[in-house]
């Protein structure tokens, strides 16, 4: 990967990939950091690297290393075993901000794959290289991950 | 695809949501839950659930990201320098296997081209006794040539006859010169001085040898003789000051041009000279 071509990607790839583990983080500049992690690590490795599996690339790094953050600060969102009610009538009516919501409920890996799947528009096998899981896993994920926003969305709409 | 039913509505959803239920099931899949007023409204739910990216515009500063796209320093001045040998190489090559003049050469050993016309005529030793005897001897005409050489008029044929004896001697009149202007026919291509041998030998033997022995353009005066060594000399000087003239005086510019791989280029420049090098 010539320079030229890194900073192409610093173009295109870093505010998808920001926003992405923002959406994980919940903290600005714990994202940024990582995403400037990441990059200082693709400017390392830009001669392993290929140009056209750049993207991948990051989002592996990126995920990782955000893992190890989250890991570190002990910030792991549960999941909790039900939606709670009390929650969710807290919730605004805006759709996007309940949507936002109800993402925090998910699991780790389920709101992982299915930004991953929404947000940057990867296929099962990319999620799966970047997340390290076989397709049919992601598959399922993702389902759930839709099932139980779903299911929120199904409450929300029964309390309103 | 199996009957719409509580249990498999929401993977078979699921399925349409991701695009794996394509074409004319598709469009029949769709057309049962809109039929069904719980299944159309829960279909709408599963609308939901995907995450619309435009509704999140979260950006950050890329630019701290990028890296300056520039060429290490220590690799440009070396294309530099390498190219301005090649260069100078170039122009002293160049140079050297342009004609060579020596400075001593006189105007007899210069082979290029004459800068005037100069008629050279073969000469022919005169065995004819009766010319010998009735022309003007060698030494007489070259010092009669000697004497009238600053006023030597041009050869003039006037209507197919030589005034030969206005060139040599104008009050010289002699029964061959009679002869001669008797005998020449009037043929305007003889007298135009070129290098039509052949019809100069169709000439009458008095009067080729009267052409030859009496037109000498061989013979220089001193004024053509200076004009021809200074313009040997102005050549060589225009040879010898050549790299003066490229370098006297350069000015060397260093632009920038995103054609070149430096993303630089040289320009070495004085009143005559302007030498362009992107590397």
């Amino acid at each position: 990967m010539t320079e030229r071509e890194y900073n192409t990607c610093a173009e295109s790839i870093a505010n998808s990939l920001f926003r992405f583990i923002y959406k994980k983080m919940q903290a600005r500049e714990n994202a940024e950091n990582i995403v400037q992690d990441t990059f200082e690590s693709l400017w390392m490795n830009k001669d392993k690297v290929e140009f056209e599996k750049a993207k991948s690339w990051l989002f592996t790094a990126g995920y990782r290393k955000m893992i190890d953050q989250l890991r570190r600060d002990k910030k792991m969102v549960q999941m909790p075993e039900h939606i709670n009610e009390k929650g969710c009538t807290q919730c605004q009516p805006d759709l996007k901000e309940i949507i936002n919501n109800a993402m925090q409920f998910l699991p780790e890996i389920q709101r992982t794959v299915i930004m991953l799947r929404d947000y940057e528009g990867y296929d099962y096998a990319e999620i799966g290289n970047i997340t390290d899981l076989k397709e049919s896993q992601v598959k399922v994920y993702i389902f759930r991950a839709r099932q139980t926003l779903k299911n929120y969305l199904v409450k929300l709409e029964h309390i309103i | 695809m199996n009957h719409l039913n509580d249990e498999n509505i929401d993977e078979i959803m699921f399925q349409l949501l991701e695009g794996e239920i394509k074409g004319a099931e598709r469009i029949r899949i769709l057309d049962a839950i809109n039929a069904d007023k719980k299944y159309s409204a829960l279909w709408l739910i599963w609308q939901q659930t995907v995450l619309n990216v435009n509704d999140d515009l979260l950006v950050m500063d890329t630019n701290k990201l990028k890296k300056k796209e520039k060429v290490p320093f220590v690799l440009w001045p070396k294309y530099a320098a390498v190219a301005f040998i090649v260069l100078i190489v170039g122009v002293l090559v160049w140079n050297i296997n342009a004609p060579t003049i020596p400075a001593e050469l006189t105007h007899t050993d210069y082979k290029g081209k004459p800068e005037t016309g100069v008629i050279k005529m073969p000469e022919k030793p005169i065995t004819n006794t009766l010319e010998r005897d009735t022309f003007v001897p060698l030494k007489e005409k070259i010092k009669t040539m000697v004497q009238n050489s600053e006023h030597l008029p041009k050869y003039k044929f006037s209507n197919s006859k030589l005034e030969i004896k206005n060139i040599l001697t104008p009050n010289y009149v002699s029964e061959t010169e009679k002869f001669v202007e008797n005998e020449i026919e009037p043929k305007s291509e003889i007298l135009t001085p070129t290098k039509q041998e052949a019809k100069k030998e169709t000439l009458p033997i008095v009067a080729q040898n009267t052409i030859a022995d009496n037109i000498i353009v061989t013979y220089e005066t001193e004024s053509v003789k200076t004009q021809k060594t200074n313009f040997i000399q102005d050549k060589i000087t225009e040879k010898t000051n050549l790299l003066a003239r490229i370098f006297s005086k350069p000015k060397l510019h260093i632009v920038n041009d995103s054609n070149t791989r430096t993303n630089k280029k040289f320009i070495i420049q004085n009143k005559e000279f302007k030498i362009i090098a992107g590397f």
